[in-house]
């Protein structure tokens, strides 16, 4: 059976400017994410890795170069397509969680349901099944301040499945939790995998992390490389 | 329920749960005692002074929690007019308390004066906080 191509890079190039300086973050990027596949992109701090995820979620476009996500061309899409993008297909989870402190669980989950238009009973029915699925039930009414820190990535990981993206991005998702925390998430990333056939690519500092995927790439300065089992 | 009375909706959850609509509210029914038992027109004018600077406060207070939520809504694929709902949803809440002790003393045209400062100054402040998280996220 052919696989389906999810992600699409295609000599991506991104550039900021730092005063008078112009740093160049992605150099001729170029790389294809399969449907139901984990990628691990493993590199150190400034490699641009996260900028490289933020232009796979259409966060953020890239100087030159083409990034197809799931058939579309991101740069072909305005910012209201984009937004659909990111509300459909592809869910971003930032290394921060990006929770609000003054929702509840339920409904920091709700957030994409009620941003999509999804009815208030397709809404319930919905958030109750995947904080069930990341075994949070009985703490849907709770403030994110009172959950742990695994609990708080659990909920970053609900907000981000609960419109069944093709494409999930987690950027370096287990950078502030323990080692028995960050088992458990890379656990779930695989089921997610199993359950929901979705491509999940995650950035981390940490070679420990690469067990768990499918496949291996490592960035650094800009640029993006396979990596052999045998050099980790 | 459509794209923008979501974005309305979280709103009022945010204002309801910060610390801006106990401040502006406090504030506003302070000033209420100077329109109803202090008839004098230096002092009505200066409320409307006050008034700005009580919706201004307000949005200050909860401005962490606003930039959050953009940051948010921006990765969870709202798009431009969802936020823009959000920020005159916000705006008009604060500014509808701030204008309560005006209404009572002043006229019509430091009403009018009031509601177009109270918004405008609220809407800017959360549109430049919006531009800025769109443009370092």
């Amino acid at each position: 059976m052919m696989r389906e191509v999810a992600v699409l890079l295609r000599d991506v190039w991104k550039s900021y400017k730092f005063g008078v300086e112009i740093v160049n973050v992605l150099k001729n990027v170029n790389a294809v994410f399969m449907r139901g596949e984990v990628i691990g992109i493993h590199g150190p701090s400034g490699s641009g890795k996260t900028t490289l995820l933020k232009i796979i979620a259409g966060l953020e476009r890239p100087d030159r170069g083409e990034v197809i996500v799931c058939g579309y061309n991101l740069n072909l899409l305005d910012e209201v397509g984009l937004s659909m993008i990111r509300n459909s297909i592809v869910s971003y989870i930032p290394q921060d969680y990006g929770l609000i402190e003054s929702l509840t669980v339920f409904e920091n989950v709700e957030l994409p349901l009620l941003i999509a238009g999804v009815d208030k009973l397709s809404r319930l029915r919905k958030v109750s099944e995947v904080i069930k699925y990341i075994g949070l039930n009985g703490k849907e009414w709770l403030r994110p301040t009172r959950l742990s820190g695994g609990e708080r990535q659990r909920v970053a990981i609900a907000r981000a499945l609960v419109t069944t993206p093709s494409v999930l991005l987690a950027d370096e998702p287990t950078a502030n939790l323990d080692w028995s925390n960050a088992i458990k998430v890379m656990e779930l990333f695989k089921d997610i995998k199993k359950d929901f056939n979705t491509t999940i690519v995650i950035v981390t500092h940490d070679p420990r992390i690469l067990e768990f995927v499918d496949r291996s790439l490592t960035m650094f300065e800009g640029t993006l490389k396979e990596i052999t089992p045998k050099t980790y | 329920m459509d794209f923008k009375s979501g974005a309305a909706l979280t709103a009022i959850k945010i204002l309801s749960r910060g610390k801006g609509i106990y401040i502006i509210i406090t504030t506003s029914s302070l000033l209420l005692y100077y329109p109803i038992f202090v008839k004098n027109p230096r002092i009505t004018y200066l409320l409307v002074v006050i008034s700005v600077l009580n919706a201004l406060v307000a949005v200050l207070a909860d401005i962490d929690t606003h930039k959050s939520l953009f940051y948010v809504f921006r990765i969870c694929g709202a798009t431009p007019s969802t936020l823009m709902a959000y920020i005159i949803t916000t705006s008009s809440v604060i500014t509808l308390i701030s204008l309560i002790p005006i209404t009572i003393g002043i006229d019509v045209f430091g009403v009018l004066t009031s509601l177009l400062m109270n918004i405008s100054v609220t809407t800017s402040l959360l549109y430049m906080s919006y531009i800025k998280v769109r443009k370092y996220s």
